[in-house]
């Protein structure tokens, strides 16, 4: 294994430690307006996520981070050619995180129905550019011969990348229900865990929708290398979509939690490993794609930080692990801080 | 590339850099205050300092909401809009900036979430421990940023590599920057001079308003008397770092340092050389620029150093500053002067060394990302200098209302809620978060 392989299994995990814990923030917000019927219950569900919510917002910067050191060319192409997307990302993480940090900071009940909307608008904002940015990489990209990535609207906003942005906030909207129904008691919690249910079999639907405009788009078809992986984590989104259900009809919250990450890792990894070895693919050809090497920093920087990222990534996990724990504890509601 | 193109690529850069240092500069400076109000309450157990703690907390909190968003424009913007920069450099700096993701910024906001929601739930001294190692993950940025920017501003340890990129070639050389070890301090200190500014002027407009034998006095005396002490000592570090700074810089990029000193003759001269080195252009930055920065520095410095010791010498004992109440006054005044160096600084350290993004490597107009259109930049410059001017006068305005209530409206540590008898029930009830 090369360097270059292995600096891309790092990101890859800290991408999926993203995937994982931003997921509940991300979600929450989606999920706050048809939970929260009242100022309490609103309260209680934003309090769910809030003292995990500084810790999982830095997995994202993390993940930059680690693709500016690893893969400063991709990071630079990706980011400039499909700018509207994450111009509209940044935005959603700046208003989002104004919205968690301000809005119990006063009492009227204008400016907190206020931000309460603003976290829920940024919450969507988020996961819709999640999803266009996973569609966009499924696609192939106007990626020119000479490395330049120009902005192309039309190659952003395509029906597949449509269909991709509604699944993604499906996606991420049951990540929310089922981490509210694992997090609070009584009516709130029964709510959240049928809404779970609900959000399992729309997402279901709309994957599927996402797989047949996937397949009837040639840009898509000619995007795919590895058919048989990306068909493979198809099956596995669907299989953990249903289990999801079953375990949501069955009340088992915890469960239905932990498997409704699994749909959003599986869905994650099918962009990621079907390009491979490719981190675009060109519509200008083989030759103009950027492969795995070419989007990568020097091996002479990539050696000695793999193994300081390669250290370090997992006492940053064991201590979330260890703050989650904490926080377990903590009873939410009225007097949440966020 | 249309010239308007990069205007407004580079005002983006500027609004986003300076609102980030804004809100930065006084979360270093007021995190360090809060570590050592909560020290010595962990220390004594006096429940004065548990009010400080909860109060000046409660700010730094409300003023780190758009510290990390700005943050979080800057990280993105490298990519955004400048990714010829991250394509020719990114193997030398990108280092750096992946590691202050790491073991800074990942650590400070998950150590500070604990101490947020580990409140009256840890034990005192583990919950001590977390907003330490807090602030010292944050003072780890400082390290980690600077020595991408001054890679940037002066870069050594690198070679070029056959398709005309930079790699790193030698990590000591690349460490050991002149510019990064005299810059480190310089801009330490200018944060913990906000910080103090910021902790004095509060503390006096809170003894202005506070009647006589009111508990908290003692209290916002205490803190008032933290920061004047200190005060001095930053400035002169700020200072003297800053000169020491300038000194490197009149080697390392001898026309910043000729117009610092208004001295265009030598400017000039260097411009030509510069030309027969580079070919021709346009090497000297807008010059009224650069003198009047340096200036804008120099006396800030000189009035927050007048007044720093003249308060110090005030506080020493409570009936002088009893009869020189006039001072209380015009602390709070002085809050902003510390931001405005601070500016002033960054706009001296980045525009200084047009039209160099990389110095003498690679111009700021090639290193903009080449797939954009004036019109995409434009439209992101207005509505990111809109989104984020909003939140963060909003945040201002937050600020200025938790500071004005008092330790009683803190909602850190205590109660979420803003009704009065939440606000009064004592902290040790327990579970309340």
């Amino acid at each position: 294994m090369n360097w270059h392989t292995a600096w891309l299994v790092l990101t890859a995990l800290m991408f999926a430690g993203y995937l994982v814990t931003e997921s509940r923030s991300i979600g929450i917000g989606l999920v706050l307006p048809v939970l929260g019927r009242n100022d309490d219950d609103t309260d209680a569900v934003v309090g769910t996520v809030g003292p995990y919510f500084l810790g999982n917002e830095v997995w994202i910067v993390s993940v930059m981070g680690l693709l500016i050191g690893g893969f400063p060319i991709f990071e630079g192409t990706l980011l400039s050619g499909l700018f509207p997307l994450f111009a509209a990302f940044v935005l959603g993480m700046v208003v989002r995180g104004a919205a968690v940090h301000f809005r119990r900071r006063h009492p009227s009940p204008r400016w907190r129905h206020g931000w309460s909307a603003a976290l829920t608008g940024a919450s969507l904002v988020l996961a819709l550019a999640l999803g266009l940015i996973g569609a966009a990489l499924l696609h192939t990209l106007p990626l020119r011969p000479d490395g330049v990535l120009p902005l192309t609207f039309s190659a952003l906003f395509t029906p597949f990348g449509l269909v991709c942005g509604l699944t993604s906030v499906l996606f991420f909207a049951l990540r929310g229900a089922a981490f509210a129904a694992s997090r609070t008691r009584g009516p709130l919690a029964e709510r959240s865990i049928r809404l779970a249910s609900l959000l399992t079999r729309l997402a279901l639907a709309s994957a599927f929708a996402a797989f047949v405009v996937g397949l009837l788009t040639s840009d898509v078809r000619a995007s795919v290398q590895q058919p048989v992986a990306v068909y493979a984590l198809a099956g596995a989104v669907a299989v953990a979509l249903v289990g999801c259900d079953v375990l949501a009809m069955r009340h088992a919250a915890r469960p239905a939690l932990a498997l409704s990450a699994v749909v959003l890792l599986a869905a994650a990894a099918a962009v990621a490993v079907g390009r491979l070895p490719y981190l675009i693919v060109s519509g200008y050809g083989e030759a103009a794609g950027m492969t795995v090497a070419e989007g990568s920093a020097d091996p002479a920087v990539l050696a000695p930080l793999f193994w300081v990222v390669a250290v370090l990534m997992p006492l940053l996990a064991a201590l979330q692990w260890w703050a989650g724990r904490l926080y377990r504890q903590v009873r939410t509601g009225a007097r949440a801080y966020f | 590339m249309p010239a308007e193109a990069i205007v407004y690529a580079r005002l983006q850069f500027a609004l986003t850099a300076i609102a980030h240092w804004l809100f930065v500069a006084l979360t270093l400076g007021l995190v360090t205050y809060v570590v050592i109000i909560q020290t010595i309450w962990t220390v004594t157990g006096n429940p004065r300092y548990e009010r400080m703690t909860r109060f000046f907390g409660q700010l730094y909190l409300i003023n780190y909401a758009l510290g990390i968003a700005t943050g979080i424009v800057m990280e993105f913007q490298l990519g955004l809009n400048w990714s010829g920069l991250t394509k020719v450099v990114g193997s030398v700096f990108g280092a750096p900036l992946a590691i202050e993701t790491l073991v800074a910024f990942f650590l400070e906001s998950t150590f500070l979430g604990i101490w947020i929601f580990g409140w009256n739930r840890l034990g005192k001294r583990l919950h001590l421990a977390m907003i330490w190692l807090t602030a010292i993950s944050a003072w780890m940025s400082v390290i980690w940023v600077l020595m991408a920017n001054s890679f940037l501003q002066h870069p050594v340890g690198h070679a070029s590599a056959a398709n005309g990129r930079l790699v790193l070639s030698d990590f000591a050389e690349f460490v050991g920057n002149p510019n990064f070890w005299h810059a480190v301090p310089h801009a330490a200190a200018a944060a913990m001079t906000t910080g103090a500014f910021f902790v004095a002027g509060v503390s006096a407009w809170h003894l202005r308003r506070l009647p006589a034998g009111h508990p908290d006095r003692a209290a916002f005396m205490f803190t008032l008397r933290l920061a004047v002490y200190s005060a001095p000592v930053f400035v002169f570090v700020t200072a003297f770092m800053g000169g020491n700074l300038l000194d490197v810089i009149n080697v390392e990029q001898p026309i910043k340092g000729a117009l610092a000193d208004n001295d265009l003759a030598l400017a000039a001269r260097l411009q030509e050389e510069m030309a027969a080195r580079h070919g021709p252009g346009e090497y000297i930055p807008v010059h009224e620029f650069i003198y009047v920065t340096r200036t804008v520095m120099i006396w800030s410095a000189i009035t927050m150093q007048a007044l720093a010791v003249v308060t110090a010498l005030m506080t020493v004992k409570d009936a002088l500053l009893t009869r020189f109440a006039w001072m209380l006054r015009i602390l709070p005044w002085l809050i902003p002067v510390p931001f405005l160096a601070g500016t002033a600084g960054w706009l001296f350290r980045e525009v200084g060394r047009q039209p160099w993004v990389v110095y003498e490597i690679l111009k700021t107009e090639d290193a903009i990302s080449p797939g954009l259109t004036g019109g995409t930049l434009l439209a992101s410059l207005i509505i990111f200098t809109l989104v984020v001017g909003t939140l963060a006068v909003t945040d201002w305005r937050l600020l200025t209302r938790f500071a004005r209530r008092g330790p009683d409206g803190a909602h850190l540590g205590s109660a979420g809620q803003e009704s009065g008898a939440d606000e009064q029930t004592p902290a040790t009830t327990g579970g309340r978060l």
